[in-house]
């Protein structure tokens, strides 16, 4: 609401104006502070290449990086495997996170269902992910399943947690309106507890998006013919250091697109909130 | 559609520690339909409590409590209930709190056509889409009024239902429940500690001696309305409340 209040009245504006807006100093500034530490990082690397303080045989310069990332683009090896990576990701963190919503949610609300599940599952918790590999791996082989169920898991933990803690830390005195105003058990979890608990399960979206990654690049490195993780550590064997570095890079990218994702998702979701964002 | 209230509490007691505490004593007191009566004491003398055994809240007391011919055994939406916040759900608009309050199946084009309706009442047309953050503390508890009337209550509790309010949007939002209550027609208890506001908007002033809570004093104001809080009879009454109620001397108040 505020944005678009400004916005208009940046239209109302003449010409000149919206043009000073846009290439104002400040707005400069900020485009500088945030591309400073990148370019920064990547002279250093590209000038400690070249001067040979570190080995190009083992470290790509990030000029070479750019040119093979797009190289493997054209010969469609980084876009094959992206897409790849990309539907294990998204299968294991939708199927996970929801069974996590579902359960934490669940848990959270019914004293009874917590009794009986949650002592289990927070035995299973503490597990890492990582441990469950072999297991997964003999039960499902190499296939798409050991790393879609791999990244599950840890969406799973993250949100069966958060979850159950969203739904019980909502206010007491929100209830009580629910219960003067004789809802049952449903329409209070439905219109009171889970949108008081949806702050919390999307901000901890936001963790396990950022697991998943983590879990399915070690999962395609441990076991897997495809993917992302699986380029990393082929073009390593192959002493490839800018493939290598290139699907470190894809990673990056496809990472920050996914989380943009979310925090989208967390503005559109939670826009009844204002927080400190929103200053 | 509103019905005279019948309260008859003994005592409720609650264990605090290993001891038990007598917090309400005898409470008897009468509200004839369509009156408003205030329940006026220090803080701390236990007339939230009632308020809240009439709402249905805390049903742990000795005693009766007769709304019309039923006697009250938990909450219902026979009674509209106001708290000292607004509690509004910040996740739904002005709109969507009040709608809220209607049970799923009573919803039809007629009741939201009566949100419309109460929306206006409390004077916050436009206001429809806004979330309850975007509004002020006076909007908000406006917004409460209209969500525990939509129902058409026949007893309408108010917990200190301004008590957070400054005192220039205190004195417009008493002139406006007055206003809306007479309209309604509806019988309404509120729990209060200012006199004033007690004196401008009831028929009878019910005060509360403390530990354990319990009628001292039933009032019946006979000022005509609208009320004056300047006029000679008001600060006469004003007085005389503050002597029984506070044991306080005129000139010290």
């Amino acid at each position: 609401m505020k944005k678009s209040a400004s916005l208009r009245h940046l239209l109302s504006r003449s010409p000149r104006k919206i043009a000073q807006h846009f290439i104002s100093w400040s707005r400069a500034l900020n485009v500088v502070q945030s591309f400073l530490l990148p370019a920064t990082l990547l002279i250093i690397w590209e000038i400690s290449v070249r001067v040979g303080i570190l080995p190009s045989t083992l470290i790509a310069t990030p000029t070479k990086v750019v040119n093979t990332f797009f190289s493997m683009i054209v010969d469609y090896r980084l876009i094959d495997n992206s897409l790849v990576s990309l539907g294990r990701l998204l299968s294991g963190f939708c199927l996970g996170s929801s069974l996590g919503v579902f359960l934490g949610v669940l848990v959270g609300y019914s004293k009874n269902a917590a009794r009986i599940l949650e002592p289990t599952i927070l035995t299973l918790i503490p597990v890492p992910p990582v441990a469950w590999i072999p297991l997964l791996v003999i039960i499902f082989g190499i296939g798409e399943m050991s790393k879609i169920i791999l990244v599950s898991i840890g969406s799973f933990c993250t949100l069966f947690i958060h979850a159950a803690y969203g739904i019980r830390s909502a206010d007491k005195s929100l209830i009580e309106v629910a219960y003067v105003l004789e809802k049952d058990g449903f329409s209070t979890l439905l219109n009171v507890l889970f949108p008081a608990s949806l702050p919390v399960v999307l901000a901890s979206m936001r963790v396990a998006m950022a697991l998943s990654w983590t879990l399915l690049v070690s999962g395609e490195v441990i076991a897997s013919s495809k993917g992302l993780g699986w380029l990393i550590w082929d073009s390593r064997n192959f002493a490839r250091p800018d493939a290598m570095i290139a699907g470190m890079v894809a990673v990056g990218l496809l990472g920050k697109a996914t989380d943009t994702l979310i925090v989208f998702l967390e503005k559109r979701l939670t826009s009844w909130r204002q927080t400190y964002r929103d200053i | 559609m509103s019905k005279p209230l019948d309260v008859n509490i003994f005592h409720k007691d609650v264990m605090v520690g290993f001891r038990s505490l007598r917090i309400l004593g005898q409470n008897s007191f009468g509200l004839s339909s369509g009156e408003f009566a205030s329940i006026l004491g220090k803080s701390g003398c236990g007339k939230s409590t009632l308020l809240r055994a009439i709402a249905g809240l805390d049903m742990a007391f000795e005693g009766k409590i007769l709304l019309g011919e039923a006697p009250i055994t938990g909450p219902g939406l026979d009674r509209g209930m106001i708290f000292q916040e607004p509690r509004l759900m910040p996740w739904m608009t002005v709109q969507k709190n009040i709608e809220f309050a209607i049970p799923k199946t009573a919803r039809n084009k007629s009741s939201f056509e009566h949100v419309k309706q109460l929306i206006h009442l409390v004077g916050l047309d436009g206001f429809n889409q806004a979330w309850p953050n975007q509004l002020s503390g006076g909007m908000a508890q406006r917004v409460a009024l209209a969500r525990a009337l939509v129902n058409i209550p026949d007893l309408l509790l108010l917990d200190e239902p301004f008590g957070a309010l400054d005192s220039h949007t205190k004195i417009s939002m008493q002139t406006e429940l007055e206003r809306i209550v007479r309209y309604e027609g509806t019988t309404t208890l509120m729990v209060t500690h200012d006199v004033e506001e007690a004196l401008f908007l009831s028929d009878t002033i019910i005060i509360m001696s403390q530990q354990p809570g319990s009628t001292s004093h039933v009032i019946s104001v006979d000022l005509e309305r609208p009320r004056s809080r300047t006029s000679q009879r008001f600060l006469d009454i004003r007085t005389q409340i503050l002597e029984k109620a506070y044991h306080v001397e005129e000139g010290i108040a």
